[in-house]
């Protein structure tokens, strides 16, 4: 597994990329993607279980260093700076995600039964699975804020304080939203189970 | 409800933080302390710890971009694309820039001139009217002679003085006498607003607003611009009347 910490580039090599992309070398932001591409895609995945969509992430997250690159302070460490991008690209990308879901079922005024249809059938879909794979499926269900926190603490092994420092929201809230989605995993589980 | 179920529900929250660098000691050693006595959090916390078991192959499982190289290419290509878009936007920015003529270059020093010069009379006759304002203030307080004879009134000063004025009852005995006064003599007091009213109503709406403000006043000494006619019909009769006025007053105190 790729680490967080373990970042093998030097700091000088990387703050010189980082000074030839800001004049606008392009070269050397195929050097600063080719580094930095396989941790940011991994991040992505885990977060959105989905390959095109992390692709989709790691393109546009790039593209976003590449535009504020010149608002990048060299004191502070770029992985951070980097991956606080990812992260909000993709957050914003499950808030998304969750909206069209309630948009699509409210304008199809889906009947109850439908409804309770559609749910069984995803729940016969979890039941067929391995015990890891019914955590993710279910993970799939959270609220934004929770999948996000729960995929970067149980899926990607941020600690708690990488995960407030990537996303920006504060450690007591990471906590809070980290019980939920586990106490609602298990719930689900027990639900399951029965 | 029992005490253990109390007890657990205050402490399932963190029975799912139990995980490593997830607790405060003193959170983890409350957490140990209860589950050696509640068998029920115990196997919470076993299931809780089996889930996250079960995650272990997805954490260490590598994940890897398919076909990076295209992926980068794609990304490099869009930021040339972008630099491309930025470019042309610059140079249409700068052919929809209005051209600098003779005149365009004077139209903007010329406009802010003209603000300044507007803002500044602006300021000028706000401190002259408080300038005269106050000065007329003074004098009227003062009840100069000078004042009562040469200097005239205008119509925007009055207004600055009633609406100083306004809201104070008896500012001094100048402007206005006591009630009971004006009832003993109730007759020639109003032949002597009559009589003033004839003489200031002609000029401006002097006497008016300060009958409406002040509603005992008996003596006035300002010179609205009189001419000395109407300056010597108010010396003999007004001070005629006013004599004749404070006679009736006294004689009505004596006769209370």
């Amino acid at each position: 597994m790729e680490n967080y910490k373990r970042f093998s580039q030097s700091d000088n090599s990387l703050h010189m990329i980082i000074t030839r992309c800001r004049s606008g070398d392009s070269s050397a932001f195929r050097e600063l993607m080719e580094m930095n591409y396989r941790y940011t895609y991994a991040i992505a995945f885990r977060i959105l279980r989905s390959k095109t969509e992390a692709k989709d992430i790691v393109q546009e997250s790039f593209i976003r260093v590449w535009k504020n690159i010149s608002s990048y302070q060299p004191e502070k460490k770029f992985t951070t700076w980097l991956y606080r991008i990812v992260v909000n690209l993709c957050y914003d990308k499950l808030k998304a995600d969750s909206r069209r879901r309630k948009h699509v079922a409210t304008f199809n005024q889906l009947r109850d039964e439908d409804l309770i249809s559609v749910q069984q059938s995803a729940e016969r879909d979890i039941e067929m699975k391995d015990m890891g794979e019914k955590i993710i499926s279910i993970a799939k269900t959270l609220p934004p804020k929770q999948r996000l926190v729960f995929s970067l603490r149980d899926l990607q092994d941020f600690s708690l304080e990488e995960i407030s420092q990537t996303t920006g929201i504060s450690l007591n809230s990471v906590k809070a939203n980290l019980s939920y989605a586990r106490q609602y995993i298990r719930r689900k589980i027990e639900e399951l189970e029965q | 409800m029992s005490k253990t179920t109390k007890r657990c529900s205050s402490i399932s929250r963190l029975l799912y933080l139990y995980r490593e660098g997830e607790l405060s000691p003193k959170e983890k050693s409350l957490v140990d302390n209860h589950t050696r006595i509640c068998s029920e959090c115990t196997s919470l916390l076993k299931k809780l710890q089996s889930d996250n078991s079960y995650l272990e192959p997805y954490r260490s499982a590598s994940v890897s971009l398919a076909d990076p190289e295209n992926v980068i290419n794609a990304t490099i290509q869009q930021i040339a694309n972008h630099k491309q878009q930025s470019t042309k936007y610059k140079l249409q920015s700068t052919k929809y820039q209005i051209p600098s003529t003779p005149f365009t270059a004077w139209l903007r020093p010329a406009l802010i001139g003209s603000i300044a010069v507007i803002l500044c009379f602006l300021c000028f006759q706000q401190l002259r009217d408080a300038l005269r304002s106050s000065a007329l203030e003074h004098r009227l307080k003062e009840r100069t002679p000078a004042y009562a004879v040469n200097q005239p009134t205008d119509g925007r000063e009055t207004d600055l003085l009633l609406r100083r004025w306004r809201g104070r009852d008896s500012r001094d005995g100048f402007l206005s006498l006591p009630q009971s006064r004006a009832e003993t003599g109730k007759d020639l007091y109003e032949k002597v607003l009559l009589l003033w009213r004839e003489i200031f109503g002609k000029k401006n709406g002097f006497i008016d607003h300060l009958q409406k403000q002040y509603p005992g006043l008996l003596t006035i000494t300002v010179d609205d611009g009189l001419s000395m006619e109407e300056r010597t019909i108010l010396a003999t009769e007004g001070k005629a009347l006013i004599k004749e006025l404070e006679q009736l007053n006294q004689e009505g105190e004596k006769q209370q």
